[in-house]
C-alpha cells in the first residue's frame, strides 16, 4: 500500500519511513507542502500523513487544498501540540485522524493501518462476526459459539471497536479516544480494567482467545 | 524613567486648570440663566405693581363728585409736588383744566409719554422721564389721565442687571477656584496612582495601586487594576514555579531512565537487554505523558482561543465516567458510589469537564488505601450546580489542602504514587476556565473536593421557579 508522508524534519522522516516500510507499506516522503500537494494530486495513495508544522505551506493548508480539490484520501495529521483546538481545527480541515508527537512506531503504524483499510461492511453492518463470535449492533447482543454473552455498555463499545478493526492492532490511545472520548492520559488502568472484564466474558471457557495483547503496541481481535 | 507628566508643566495646561475652566464655564452659563430669569420675573412684577397703583389712584379720584375732581387734583398736586402721580384733566371739548402731564398723553387706556419736567441738576443730570399713563373717560365726557414715572422700575432694572453681572462673575470665579481645587485634588490622587504604576513598571511587581478615593467608581477602577495585577503576578509566579518544578521533578525519572539504559547495555543476554529496554521505554513514555500534561495545563491556563462552550449535561457525563471508573475502582479495591441529579446542566467544554472529573475520581482512587469509599454527589441549588467528589480515606491535613493543587505536589514525596502530580493542577485550571469554584475540604474523615458552577441559564430558570413559588 502506497503512503504519502509530509515531514520537514529529516531524522523524523527517515525514522517514519523505516517504521512504515517495516510494517509493509510503500512510502513516498517529501519535505514541503508544495511537493505534498503535487504528489497527492498525481499519485494514488491509500493514506496521506501530514506534519502540521512545516515551513511554507503547512500540513493543515495542504490538507485544505487537497480537500478543496476533491481528493478524499484518508489523512493523518501529525502535530507537536496536544491542543483541543488544534485537534478540532485539524478534523474540521478534513483530517481523518490526529497523532501527537512524539509517538511510538507502533502507534503510527496502527493508525495508518486503521485508515488505509477501506471501511468494510463490518463497520456499518448490523451484524458483525469474528471467528465464532457475533455481535448485533442494533439489538446490542453478543453470541459466541451459540452462547449468549451479557456485556456492559462500555464493554460492548470496546468490543465493537475491536471488531471494526479486527485483525489490526489498536493502540491504547486509539481506544481511549474512540471508545471513551478521552483526549488525555488517564492515571489509572482504565483500559486494562475494562479489557480484563471483556476478556473474562468473551474468552474465558472457550478454547481460543479472540483478544490478543500485542506487546508494546496494544490489542488485536482475531477470528 | 519619565517624570510625572502634565501636572508639573505649565499650570494653565494642567488637567486641573482645564477641569476648572470647563467647570467655571458651565457655572457662568448657569448663573446667567438663573439671574436673567430672576431679572425678568422681578421686572414684570414691578411693572404690574405700578399699573395697580395707577388704577387705584384713578379709582380714588373718580370716587369724588364730578365737579370736585379738578379741585382734588389741584389739592394733591399742591400737597406733594414731587409725588408719585402726575395728573391731567381735560374737559369734554379737550381743553386742559388742571394737571402737568403733556397733552400728547391725552388718550383713553394705557400709554407712555416722555417728559422733561425738571431742569437738569448736577446730582440728577438731565434725563428724560418716561411716564406711564392711564386715561379714563368720565361720565360727562371729560378725560382723566393719571401718570406715574417708570423711574423706580427702571432703576430697579438697572440694579438687577448690575447685580446679575456681579453675581455671574463671582460665581464663575468661585467655580474656577473650586474646579481648580477639585481638579487638583483629583489629579494629585491620579498622580499617586501613576507613581505606583511607574514603580510597578520599574520592576516592583508586588506594588499595588492606592485607592483613588472621591468616587466608588474610581476605587473600583483601582481595585480592578489591582486584581489584574494579581492575576498577572499569579501567572508570572506560575511560570517561574513551573520551570523550577519541571527541572526538579523530571530529574529523578530521567536519572532512572539513564540507569535503566545503562543496566540494559550491561545485561548479560540478549533477552535481558530487550527486557531492560522495554522497562526504559515505559519510563520514557511516562516522561512524555508528564510533558503532555504540562503542555495541556499551560494551554488550559492560558485560555486563548477556545472551542466554544456548549450546554453540558453533567449528570450524563458523570454517569459515563462512573461506568468507566467502576471497574478501575473495583480492581483497586475501592467502592465507587454516586448520587446524581437529572437536571444538572452547565455551560462548558464537555471534553475538559470529563477530564476534570476523571482527574478528581482518579485522584481519590490513587491516593487512598484499599477499602476506601469514593463518593460522587451532584447537588443543585437554584442557581448553582455542585459536584462533590469525596473519600473516606486518610485525607489531607488542613494546611496542606491549599497546596495539593500545585504542580507536582505530592502529599508524601517519599511514596511515589505513579501519578504525574499534575492531575489536580489541571482540574483546577479547568475549573478556573469555566468560571467555577473548587473548594478542597475535610470529608471527616477523608478529602472532599467540591466544584461549584454558577449557572446563568439555570439561574434564570431558578428565578422563574422562585417567582412561581412566590405566586403560589
Amino acid at each position: 500500500m502506497k503512503l504519502l508522508l509530509l515531514e520537514d524534519d529529516e531524522a523524523t522522516r527517515a525514522q517514519a519511513v523505516r517504521q512504515l516500510t517495516a510494517a509493509g507499506h510503500v512510502v513516498e516522503a517529501c519535505g514541503t507542502g508544495a511537493d505534498a500537494i503535487f504528489l497527492a494530486t498525481q499519485g494514488d495513495y491509500r493514506v496521506i500523513i501530514l506534519d502540521r508544522m512545516v515551513p511554507g505551506i503547512d500540513g493543515l493548508s495542504v490538507l485544505k487544498a487537497l480537500r478543496a480539490a476533491g481528493i478524499r484520501t484518508p489523512a493523518l495529521l501529525l502535530t507537536a501540540m496536544d491542543g483541543i483546538d488544534d485537534r478540532v481545527e485539524g478534523l474540521e480541515a478534513g483530517a481523518d485522524d490526529y497523532l501527537v508527537k512524539p509517538f511510538a512506531a507502533a502507534e503510527l503504524v496502527a493508525r495508518v493501518n486503521a485508515l488505509s483499510r477501506r471501511p468494510p461492511m463490518s463497520d456499518t453492518a448490523v451484524v458483525a462476526t469474528v471467528g465464532d463470535l457475533t455481535i448485533d449492533r442494533v439489538k446490542r447482543t453478543v453470541v459466541r459459539a451459540g452462547q449468549r454473552i451479557e456485556l456492559q455498555a462500555q464493554e460492548f463499545k470496546l468490543l465493537d471497536y475491536l471488531i471494526q478493526h479486527s485483525g489490526e492492532v489498536v493502540t491504547r490511545t486509539m481506544l481511549l479516544e474512540n471508545v471513551w472520548s478521552f483526549h488525555f492520559d488517564p492515571q489509572t488502568n482504565v483500559i486494562e480494567s475494562h479489557m480484563s472484564r471483556l476478556r473474562a466474558k468473551i474468552d474465558r471457557g472457550f478454547a481460543k482467545d479472540l483478544i490478543q495483547t500485542v506487546r508494546g503496541a496494544g490489542y488485536r481481535i482475531d477470528g | 524613567m519619565a517624570e510625572a507628566r502634565s501636572t508639573s508643566q505649565s499650570p494653565f495646561r494642567s488637567g486641573a486648570f482645564r477641569f476648572a475652566l470647563v467647570f467655571a464655564g458651565v457655572f457662568a452659563v448657569a448663573a446667567l440663566l438663573i439671574l436673567g430669569m430672576v431679572h425678568h420675573q422681578v421686572g414684570r412684577y414691578a411693572h404690574d405693581a405700578m399699573a395697580g397703583t395707577l388704577k387705584t389712584e384713578t379709582a380714588t379720584l373718580m370716587a369724588e363728585d364730578r365737579g370736585a375732581i379738578a379741585a382734588e387734583i389741584a389739592r394733591r398736586m399742591q400737597a406733594a409736588p414731587d409725588g408719585t402721580f402726575l395728573y391731567l384733566l381735560l374737559d369734554p371739548t379737550g381743553r386742559p383744566l388742571v394737571g402737568t402731564v403733556p397733552r400728547t398723553a391725552a388718550r383713553v387706556g394705557w400709554g407712555q409719554v416722555i417728559m422733561r419736567e425738571h431742569p437738569p441738576t448736577p446730582a440728577d443730570p438731565e434725563r428724560p422721564e418716561r411716564l406711564v399713563t392711564l386715561g379714563t373717560r368720565l361720565a360727562d365726557g371729560s378725560l382723566l389721565v393719571v401718570a406715574t414715572d417708570g423711574y423706580d422700575v427702571d432703576k430697579m432694572g438697572g440694579h438687577m442687571i448690575r447685580f446679575t453681572i456681579l453675581w455671574a462673575i463671582a460665581i464663575t470665579l468661585t467655580a474656577l477656584v473650586g474646579g481648580w481645587m477639585a481638579g487638583w485634588v483629583f489629579l494629585r490622587r491620579l498622580g499617586a496612582t501613576n507613581a505606583a504604576i511607574e514603580r510597578i513598571v520599574s520592576g516592583r511587581t508586588e506594588q499595588r495601586l492606592p485607592m483613588i478615593g472621591l468616587a466608588p467608581e474610581l476605587d473600583d477602577l483601582a481595585r480592578n487594576i489591582n486584581r489584574m495585577l494579581d492575576r498577572i503576578d499569579g501567572l508570572m509566579e506560575g511560570l517561574r514555579q513551573v520551570s523550577t518544578d519541571v527541572a526538579h521533578d523530571l530529574r529523578t525519572p530521567l536519572t532512572r531512565l539513564r540507569q535503566m539504559l545503562e543496566a540494559a547495555r550491561e545485561a548479560p543476554g540478549r533477552e535481558d537487554t530487550d527486557a531492560g529496554i522495554d522497562v526504559a521505554l515505559v519510563q520514557a513514555d511516562k516522561l512524555l505523558a508528564t510533558f503532555r500534561a504540562i503542555l495541556r495545563l499551560a494551554q488550559i491556563e492560558g485560555g486563548g482561543r477556545r472551542t466554544p462552550f456548549t450546554s453540558v449535561d453533567l449528570g450524563g457525563l458523570l454517569k459515563t465516567l462512573i461506568e468507566t471508573y467502576e471497574p478501575v475502582a473495583i480492581d483497586a479495591d475501592h467502592d465507587l458510589v454516586a448520587v446524581l441529579v437529572a437536571d444538572a446542566t452547565v455551560h462548558g467544554d464537555a471534553e475538559l469537564l470529563a477530564q476534570l472529573f476523571a482527574n478528581l475520581i482518579e485522584n481519590a482512587i490513587i491516593h487512598t488505601p484499599p477499602g476506601t469509599r469514593v463518593s460522587i454527589d451532584v447537588t443543585r441549588a437554584p442557581d448553582e450546580v455542585s459536584v462533590i467528589v469525596s473519600d473516606n480515606g486518610p485525607g489531607v491535613i488542613a494546611n496542606e489542602r491549599e497546596r495539593i493543587v500545585r504542580r507536582f505536589y505530592q502529599v508524601d514525596p517519599s511514596r511515589g504514587s505513579g501519578s504525574s502530580g499534575l492531575g489536580l493542577s489541571i482540574a483546577n485550571a479547568i475549573v478556573t476556565l469555566h468560571g467555577a469554584h473548587m473548594a478542597i475540604g475535610d470529608a471527616g474523615p477523608g478529602l472532599r473536593v467540591a466544584v461549584s458552577f454558577q449557572e446563568r441559564g439555570v439561574g434564570a430558570a431558578g428565578a422563574l421557579d422562585r417567582c412561581r413559588d412566590a405566586l403560589g
